[in-house]
């Protein structure tokens, strides 16, 4: 029966209606809705910083720490565009090296995180001991979840890629997994400079 | 196959050097910060909040416009991730008013 007014014959399935990818679109509208999400808990910590100052929880933590950890994200943003790279490329093998690399930088920023959660937790900060712990740990803890997510994603996006699932004209999964990726790393570039930099 | 990566695809994709170059970008960037929150360099105290925030707005922008390819795409979803964020900054700034 001819095509659709958008010029497809199935504007559903052709997923490209609107004359955007859907999977993408999907992404970019969830991602806005994380930027409330982690601005809800972002506005709290830092209501709570101004109006229950607590210099003494403050200086526990360990900037060098963070630092390093702040480097292995940015480092990992890194080897998820130059995977994507490698796939529009074509080269299967080399998103698998760089998906791998990603996958082993999530988990040393974990445990990284899991250090850093562990001192505090010995110097007496925990999630019920003052507002400040709290308002730290929900934070930081909801982006170290991101983070984990994120690292089982890159696993199931590798698993695709060794069964052959992306090609040069096939990169939509890589490219909205990476998304994902860039957006919890641009989280922790806006959390490392209000919590541990200001 | 061809080794690398590199192919010019027009305006629609960066090159690897591209992200090379942002990724130093934002390394640099960084050590400055961490430098500068450890004293390595003498920087009033009420100067280096307002360059910590620039800072991480122009990391955050850097990551977004080409890792993110928002530089390269239709202007829709920068529209669509910009405007949550300059919501959020407007409500923070009538919540410390009111």
């Amino acid at each position: 029966m001819g095509t659709h007014a958008t010029g497809y014959k199935d504007p559903f399935n052709s997923g490209k209606a609107l004359g955007l990818n859907h999977t993408k679109l999907g992404m970019w509208l969830f991602l806005a809705s994380e930027v409330m999400f982690f601005g809800g808990l972002l506005s709290a910590f830092l209501h709570y910083r101004v109006s229950a100052p607590a210099p003494v929880e403050d200086a526990l933590l360990d900037i060098t720490l963070v630092g390093i950890n702040t480097f292995i994200l940015l480092t990992s943003s890194f080897t998820v565009v130059l995977g994507f790279g490698s796939i529009q490329a074509g080269n299967v093998k080399r998103l698998g090296f760089f998906l791998g690399a990603t996958i082993v930088l999530g988990v040393l920023f974990l445990s990284g995180q899991v250090y850093e959660f562990y001192s505090l937790t010995q110097e007496g900060l925990t999630l019920t001991s003052s507002v400040f712990g709290s308002s730290f740990y929900t934070l930081t803890g909801f982006h170290g979840l991101h983070v984990f997510v994120g690292i089982l994603w890159a696993s199931y996006v590798l698993l695709g890629a060794l069964r052959g699932k992306y090609s040069s004209e096939s990169t939509i999964g890589v490219e909205v997994f990476g998304l994902y990726w860039h957006f919890v790393d641009i989280v922790w570039i806006v959390l490392f400079t209000l919590i541990y930099l200001i | 196959m061809s080794t690398h990566v590199d192919q010019p695809t027009g305006e629609t994709h960066p090159s690897t050097r591209v992200y090379v170059v942002v990724f130093i970008v934002l390394a640099l960037m960084t050590a400055v910060e961490l430098a500068l929150s450890m004293d390595y360099f003498v920087v009033p105290r009420n100067l280096l909040t307002p360059l910590f925030l620039a800072g991480a707005l122009i990391k955050a922008s850097l990551v977004a416009a080409f890792y993110m390819h928002l530089k390269y795409d239709t202007k829709f979803y920068t529209y669509i991730i910009v405007i949550p964020v300059i919501l959020l900054i407007v409500f923070a700034i009538m919540a410390t008013i009111s």
